[in-house]
């Protein structure tokens, strides 16, 4: 079917429109909608733009198309910089509008102007001497089957990509951490520990004031990703005081396995 | 019968082709046949290309596969899926019976192959030192929602957000993820430049297959496939400014006022995107569009619309952002180009001081097969380049764009030498990207138009959609193009690290990721912390702090010291230090593969201990947090320079 000139232009407008109102709707939290939005971005407002700028002639789709995504860029890039001036900033409500309102903008200057974007208009010499744009390049089923192939193998490439390495690929660890309480008169000195080890491991904890052990913990047994946290009280501890939390392991329980170190004020 | 079934039309236009074209080029008698063959092809060769480019980038993944798990011959399963990714593109770009609109959709798939090759080295998040500098400006945009926000690591990026702000818009509007919204936004820059430079290159020698072939000699530019791939305001510039050139190009010769006019605007527009988007970017596009203006005089006999007016606005602006908005980056670039210059007097007055090739500041070494085609691509590129201007002397003198990308390839040779020099090494790697559109111009017409192609289209025995494949062509464009892979990135970096590790149902991440994660969730955000290279992009991008590392600040003299002497304690003084990270690994000071886990867990991988037990041992320091390798201590009550026992 052959569109006639104003049809695309009511369409890019018509587009911009319809996708405003899905993210004003916050419909794009929903994934393949998500997807959908994007030419408000990164097409329509450039779409427009070119629309007014060309006029009547007519180039090539490769032209159209670099046309309709750089100044698309271009749009969202300069457009932002001046609506970050502006009280309301750049939230999501700005952008809608901002990039919905140049390709309407555009789009209604271009179709009252009577330019187009179909098949009817004035060819530039770039327009003419491309002819063979569409031609000679046809998609048989046979080409259809093998795109079809290659987007299969690709998305296999990009899921291999994404797998995560074997635990035999780097070595896990902990992470042990002290903090005092942040409130003045709170005499409390938090710390806990979070395994990013490979395997579940059994951990013991002693707290020492200046080398001496004051409270001990045992038979934590932590999982891969899960924390352990717990406080103890620095009351009756002494001004600069060195307190001391020393983590071990179950596996080795001579061996310091990490040690985090705070002076009490 | 419709205007394009006309055969009279169809006569004219073939007449206003041969016109356009110099009677001596040998490419008119083969753009003739090829159309006429182009007929009688019942289909493209697309799909098989298109099939067997997707076969490579599954071996990529492969390797990358592989990689991760410590074989040895991935590297070898790499070079492989690049070839098999490559070839084909380049065996139907290089033939003469390919439309142009085949051409276009080939040069746009190797383009999307190719970026796809960085997605998968890094599917999961950003891992280059720039792309988390410049997710944290993303970051700050979309939580204040205004701009030029403060980044302490490279502080003239957030002067220039243009980047920022697209990928701003694409998260509000699409609700994707900032790294998901960073991977579209440059996958449609990598295209678009590739169509751009395809449209340029046609434009300037009206030869679709020169343009296809220029477009794809393109990407062999050595920072094609990883660094400008990355999530770095040059990566988005670039293209915009390519596509500002052609608008240009095109508006020069058009004779309609309208028609002008509408381009003007469309470049003006792009221009100023390009300035508020990369400073580089715009100052190389300044600079361009006088060179150009300059030889327009000389030469543009048919010119209609000259390049003067829009030049003069290019400086005007340019300056303008950089003065009244920017000016920070004066800061940031003056101790560069003085380095550069400082380091190119020193290698010209002591010449053994020279930095050693194919060693990066890391210290890997490339493998013995990495400098060999290394090596002969440049010397291909350098016996390459007097064709393509022989060729341009004969038959483009009337058109000032093509002198213009002819003499900046001149700028080739002379970079070269600067990749002797430690501080220059960067300037001449960095260049590579503006000087190769004039190079992979200037080659793709002396591979195409030069003579010798009639050798090949004597080739009796080949099938008819093949015939015109010049013999040399394919492993030449081959050839230069693993070159240049092989010249702007470092061989151990090129493959996929471990970054994610299955531990049963969980996903274990690199302890910097840890501890930068933690820092921001216990210690709150925008604390000073000084770490080195690696840790502070991580404390930058993901802990939301303010972190320290450069020398300016003297942070590696405290964090490599072996005591907390007055001179650190000076430095913590000064800066203002709440907190100091420190990563006893050596493996950390990559700054390319310092993000991953180290990829052989089991080699010895740690510094001087003295290093960071120098903070134990002094009072009044905590040790707030210890994973292993990763200490931060809080520097608050640092004040006494004695380290205690």
């Amino acid at each position: 079917m052959t569109l006639h000139r104003p049809t695309n232009l009511v369409l890019a407008m018509a587009g911009a429109l319809l996708l405003a109102l899905l993210v004003a709707l916050q419909w794009t939290s929903i994934p393949p909608v998500s997807i959908v939005t994007l030419p408000l971005v990164l097409f329509l407002p450039g779409y427009g733009l070119s629309a007014v700028l060309l006029g009547n002639y007519r180039v090539s789709r490769a032209a159209r198309l670099l046309w309709s995504v750089g100044l698309s860029i271009a749009v969202a890039i300069v457009g932002g910089v001046l609506v970050a001036l502006t009280p309301w900033g750049l939230q999501t409500t700005t952008w809608v509008i901002l990039l919905a309102g140049v390709t309407c903008s555009a789009g209604g200057l271009a179709w009252l102007g009577g330019y187009g974007t179909g098949d009817r208009g004035r060819m530039t010499d770039e327009g003419r001497r491309r002819m063979d744009d569409n031609k000679g390049f046809r998609v048989s089923p046979g080409d259809a089957i093998l795109f079809g192939l290659a987007v299969l193998a690709i998305l296999a490439a990009l899921q291999i990509a994404q797998l995560p390495a074997p635990p035999t690929s780097a070595n896990g660890y902990t992470s042990l951490w002290i903090l005092p309480s942040n409130s003045p008169n709170a005499h409390v000195i938090h710390f806990g520990f979070t395994s990013q080890e490979m395997e579940p491991v059994t951990y013991k904890v002693v707290v020492q004031v200046n080398g001496q052990p004051a409270q001990t913990w045992s038979e934590i047994t932590l999982q891969p990703g899960e924390q352990w946290m717990n406080s103890f009280d620095a009351s009756q501890v002494a001004a600069a005081a060195k307190i001391e939390a020393d983590l071990y392991r179950e596996d080795e329980p001579d061996a310091v396995y990490r040690s985090a170190v705070v002076n009490a004020n | 019968m419709s205007t394009l079934d006309n055969p009279n039309v169809r006569t004219n236009q073939m007449r206003a082709i041969e016109r356009a074209r110099p009677l001596t080029s040998p490419e008119r008698a083969t753009r003739t046949r090829a159309q006429v063959a182009a007929k009688r092809t019942a289909s493209s060769t697309l799909g098989q290309v298109t099939l067997a480019g997707a076969g490579g980038l599954c071996l990529v993944a492969s390797a990358n596969y592989f990689s991760v798990r410590g074989a040895a011959w991935s590297d070898a399963l790499f070079w492989l899926g690049l070839i098999v990714l490559f070839v084909p593109f380049a065996l139907r770009l290089a033939s003469a019976s390919a439309t142009r609109a085949e051409r276009i959709v080939l040069i746009l798939e190797l383009g999307a192959g190719l970026y796809l090759v960085k997605v998968m080295h890094s599917p999961l998040a950003f891992t280059f030192p720039d792309e988390l500098i410049h997710l944290r400006d993303l970051n700050d945009i979309l939580a204040s929602q205004q701009l030029f926000s403060a980044n302490s690591i490279l502080p003239a990026t957030p002067y220039y957000p243009g980047l920022e702000i697209v990928t701003a818009a694409l998260v509000s509007v699409t609700r994707l993820a900032p790294f998901q919204a960073g991977l579209v936004v440059i996958g449609v820059a990598r295209l678009m430049i590739l169509l751009g430079l395809f449209l340029i290159f046609e434009e300037t020698s009206h030869s679709a297959r020169v343009a296809g072939l220029g477009a794809l000699l393109y990407t062999a530019n050595s920072n094609y496939l990883f660094w400008t791939a990355q999530f770095a305001y040059e990566s988005l510039s670039l293209p915009l400014a390519v596509l500002c050139v052609w608008l240009l190009l095109r508006r020069e010769h058009t004779r309609d006022r309208r028609f002008a006019f509408g381009l003007t605007i469309g470049a003006l527009l792009t221009l100023c995107a390009v300035i508020v988007t990369h400073h580089i970017t715009a100052y190389v596009l300044v600079l361009l569009l006088w060179l150009w203006f300059v030889v327009e005089r000389g030469r543009g006999r048919n010119v209609q619309y000259g390049i003067g007016k829009i030049a003069l606005v290019a400086t005007l602006s340019t300056l303008a952002w950089l003065l009244l908005v920017a000016n920070a980056t004066i800061f940031y670039l003056a101790p560069v180009l003085r380095d550069a210059l400082q380091g190119l007097v020193r290698i010209v007055l002591a010449p053994n001081s020279a930095r050693e090739l194919f060693r990066s500041n890391s210290g890997s070494v490339a493998p013995f097969y990495d400098r060999i085609v290394a090596i002969l691509a440049v010397l291909a590129i350098l016996l390459l380049i007097p064709f393509g201007l022989v060729r341009i002397n004969k038959a483009y003198l009337g058109r000032p764009y093509a002198l213009v990308l002819a003499i900046t390839v001149l700028l080739y040779p002379l970079l070269l030498p600067l990749r002797f020099a430690r501080p220059t090494w960067e300037i001449s790697n960095r260049a590579s990207e503006y000087i190769f559109i004039g190079v992979s111009f200037v080659i793709a017409v002396g591979l195409v138009e030069f003579p010798w192609n009639t050798l090949a289209e004597r080739l009796k025995r080949v099938p008819a959609g093949w015939a015109k494949v010049p013999a040399l062509c394919v492993p030449i464009v081959t050839l230069l193009f693993l070159g240049g892979m092989v010249s702007g990135w470092q061989p151990n970096a090129r493959l996929a690290l471990p970054y994610a590790m299955a531990a049963g149902s969980q996903v274990i991440y690199p302890q910097g990721i840890a501890a930068a994660n933690w820092v921001r969730d216990a210690l709150g955000q925008n604390n000073r912390i000084a770490a080195d290279y690696v840790n502070a992009r991580l404390l930058l991008a993901y802990g939301k702090q303010i972190p320290l590392s450069g020398t300016a600040s003297g942070i590696p003299f405290l964090l490599n010291g072996t005591s907390l002497d007055s001179g650190a304690q000076e430095i913590l003084r000064t800066n203002r230090i709440a907190y100091t990270l420190v990563d006893r690994r050596m493996s950390n000071r990559d700054p390319l593969t310092g993000f991953s886990f180290p990829n052989d867990p089991t080699a010895p991988n740690h510094l001087d201990a003295m290093m960071y037990e120098k903070f134990d041992w002094a009072a009044g320091v905590n040790r707030v947090f210890d994973s292993g390798d990763i200490f931060i201590y809080q520097m608050e009550n640092a004040n006494d320079t004695t380290p205690t026992h």
